[in-house]
């Protein structure tokens, strides 16, 4: 295809975008960089790790989106004692006519705030990340195609870990992104505090159709991108594996191990994603930097002596890229 | 009553030969009789003896009677057709003016028919130590100069050999160093290029190729972005090439001198980027001009020489 028709196309088809940022602006004061990533999973066909302390609207912000896209959505608070059967569903049996019957859980849904998901033990984070991947469910003898958009958007309080269930690296990386979210500034801080006290509540209306997600998504497949930018996203998580190569010396003692091949495939789709919202037909390298850290701060796994150097991997996905040629 | 009688002659007869047997003898000997105090005093001790028999060296410590064991200097046998000789020589001292007696000391030995250790003693030693005799009348004399200490040729040479070994390694490492440094001119010559002239130069050969006239045009537009980043890594000290164009544009910004590309710059890296990543394929006259916006970065950002206020000068007359 032209790359000027198609960026005319993705013009006309990302407006959407748009509407759907101010919708959710009416509810959400600021994050506007963690509504745009929940924008980037839901069009990369992607999940979300949340990550930050209590009270940040993670929660506002999914159920908003979810409102704003008339999509169903479903929270989960995750415990100790939950079992995968309260997630996924379970057989029940009816007496009156002595007969199994399937009762489903709270993952059929468009939306899944996987609420504090570490608190739950490993067999139900288990239970989620299949299905996360698999979108599918299976209940005894049947198995039943989750409805698509399916987003799961997973939160991690990054303080009181007594007691908790981290995640195996193995399952963060099923995750397409990992946000980091901090406070509001003192303005965004002064909103919120009068949208909240005034007492008027702001009403989401549904300005999109999860057709239109899915629209979007097959769109984004087409978006172009050059030989160039693969490159330059190929060197970015090569230098996470041999940073040698790279001329950074000095990471290679602070890297336990590097991005794995589904942290390419998503910087990639990130990267689209990024186009698409910023409503172009080809990506350039701000879109690959803009999502880069997201894509990769938890598939890239740092050693203890950075840690002791109070190092994490963000500071190595910095250091990458200050250091890899951008195209 | 036979029985009787010849035990004890024969009991007797065995005694009698064991003394017989006996042919060890020691004596004991010093080089003088009189001495100083603090005099090295010799003491020989000699014991005779058969080759049969087992002699035990005498254990002396650190003192002998009033006198000190110095050290233990030799002990030797000398052979004298089967007579055996051992000497046991003594370096002692005394530091007490005083008629000394050196007591006797204990040889343990024994024979090859001997069942047990027999020992004998040798004879004591009586030597004078005395102190200086002081002329109370005499002259006082001055002290004594120190001991010179003789010189030792071979020291004396060793060392000289090597001073010269590090004198010819010094002399060795400066001549490499100089001849390092006088190659470091021709060197910085080619680096005194100043940023804009090495940019024009590039800019200069990139024309010369004639590559969008041949149809690279990617090519061309990736050459010029790189030669224009490369500038601003110098001229501004940026990190321009790992910068995105709008990273780049954000650091100029924030540099005065870089004012006056701003406008210029943000059209040719966005023209760049749209052939680089969207197979953007420009006409002629695009291409040409941004070689002429490229150009013009460049020109416009020459640093230019403060003049130096020269000092007024009075009139004299």
């Amino acid at each position: 295809m032209d790359i000027a028709a198609l960026n005319e196309k993705i013009k006309q088809e990302s407006a959407f975008v748009d509407l759907l940022m101010n919708e959710i602006s009416k509810v959400i004061v600021g994050q506007k960089q963690m509504v745009e990533r929940l924008i980037v999973g839901l069009l990369g066909n992607g999940h979300i790790l949340l990550e930050g302390v209590p009270g940040l609207a993670k929660t506002l912000a999914i159920k908003t989106l979810a409102s704003a896209m008339k999509a169903k959505y479903q929270r989960i608070q995750f415990t100790p004692d939950l079992l995968p059967a309260d997630l996924i569903g379970t057989m029940i049996y009816n007496q009156k006519d002595g007969n199994f019957f399937i009762r489903k859980g709270p993952i059929f849904s468009n939306f899944i705030l996987a609420d504090e998901i570490n608190r739950a033990p490993a067999k139900v984070q288990s239970a989620l990340l299949e299905a996360m991947q698999e979108r599918q469910i299976t209940i005894g003898d049947q198995t039943f195609k989750l409805e698509e958009p399916f987003l799961v958007l997973a939160t991690q309080n990054p303080i009181e870990q007594e007691g908790t269930y981290p995640l195996p690296e193995a399952q963060v990386d099923r995750f397409m992104l990992k946000i980091k979210i901090s406070y509001p500034t003192r303005e965004e801080e002064l909103k919120i505090m009068k949208q909240n006290v005034d007492g008027v509540e702001n009403l989401v209306q549904p300005v999109i159709s999860p057709a239109d997600i899915l629209n979007a998504r097959n769109l984004i497949h087409e978006i172009y991108v050059d030989e160039k930018i693969e490159k330059y996203i190929l060197d970015i998580v090569f230098a996470s594996r041999s940073p040698k190569d790279f001329g950074l010396e000095k990471l290679s003692d602070l890297i336990s191990y590097g991005a794995s091949p589904r942290a390419t495939i998503n910087l990639a789709l990130g990267a689209k994603a990024m186009a698409f919202i910023k409503r172009r037909g080809y990506v350039i390298p701000e879109d690959v930097r803009g999502i880069c850290l997201d894509v990769l701060r938890h598939r890239i796994a740092v050693t203890y002596e950075a840690e002791a150097e109070e190092l994490t991997s963000e500071n190595v996905i910095q250091e990458i890229l200050n250091k890899v040629e951008v195209p | 009553m036979v029985r009787k009688i010849y035990f004890p002659i024969i009991l007797l007869l065995l005694s009698s030969f064991s003394s017989f047997g006996q042919t060890v003898t020691a004596n004991a000997s010093t080089d003088k009789k009189d001495y100083l105090v603090g005099d090295y005093i010799n003491f020989t001790i000699q014991v005779q003896h058969d080759k049969k028999e087992n002699i035990i060296p005498p254990t002396i410590q650190d003192t002998i009677g009033a006198l000190v064991v110095i050290k233990k200097d030799t002990s030797f046998d000398t052979d004298n057709n089967g007579a055996i000789t051992s000497t046991y020589k003594y370096i002692l001292s005394g530091y007490d003016s005083a008629l000394v007696l050196i007591p006797p000391v204990s040889i343990q030995y024994k024979g090859s028919s001997d069942t047990a250790f027999q020992s004998l003693s040798t004879n004591p030693v009586q030597v004078l130590v005395s102190t200086l005799k002081i002329n109370p009348g005499g002259k006082i004399k001055d002290v004594k100069a120190p001991i010179k200490i003789p010189l030792d040729w071979k020291l004396i040479l060793l060392w000289a050999l090597a001073g010269i070994i590090i004198l010819l390694a010094a002399y060795l490492l400066i001549r490499r160093y100089l001849k390092k440094r006088s190659l470091i001119p021709e060197i910085q010559k080619i680096i005194t290029l100043t940023p804009h002239e090495v940019a024009l130069n590039s800019l200069h050969d990139l024309e010369e190729k004639k590559l969008w006239q041949q149809g690279f045009i990617k090519e061309y537009h990736s050459s010029i972005t790189e030669i224009i980043r490369r500038y601003f890594e110098k001229r501004y000290q940026l990190p321009a090439l790992e910068l995105t164009t709008s990273e780049a544009l954000e650091l100029l910004k924030r540099r005065s001198d870089a004012e006056v590309i701003l406008n210029v710059t943000k059209d040719f890296l966005n023209n760049a980027d749209m052939v680089k990543f969207a197979k953007f394929i420009p006409l002629n006259s695009v291409n040409e001009e941004m070689l002429k916006q490229a150009y013009e970065i460049v020109n416009k950002t020459v640093p230019t020489e403060k003049k130096e206020e020269k000092p007024e000068v009075a009139n004299v007359p």
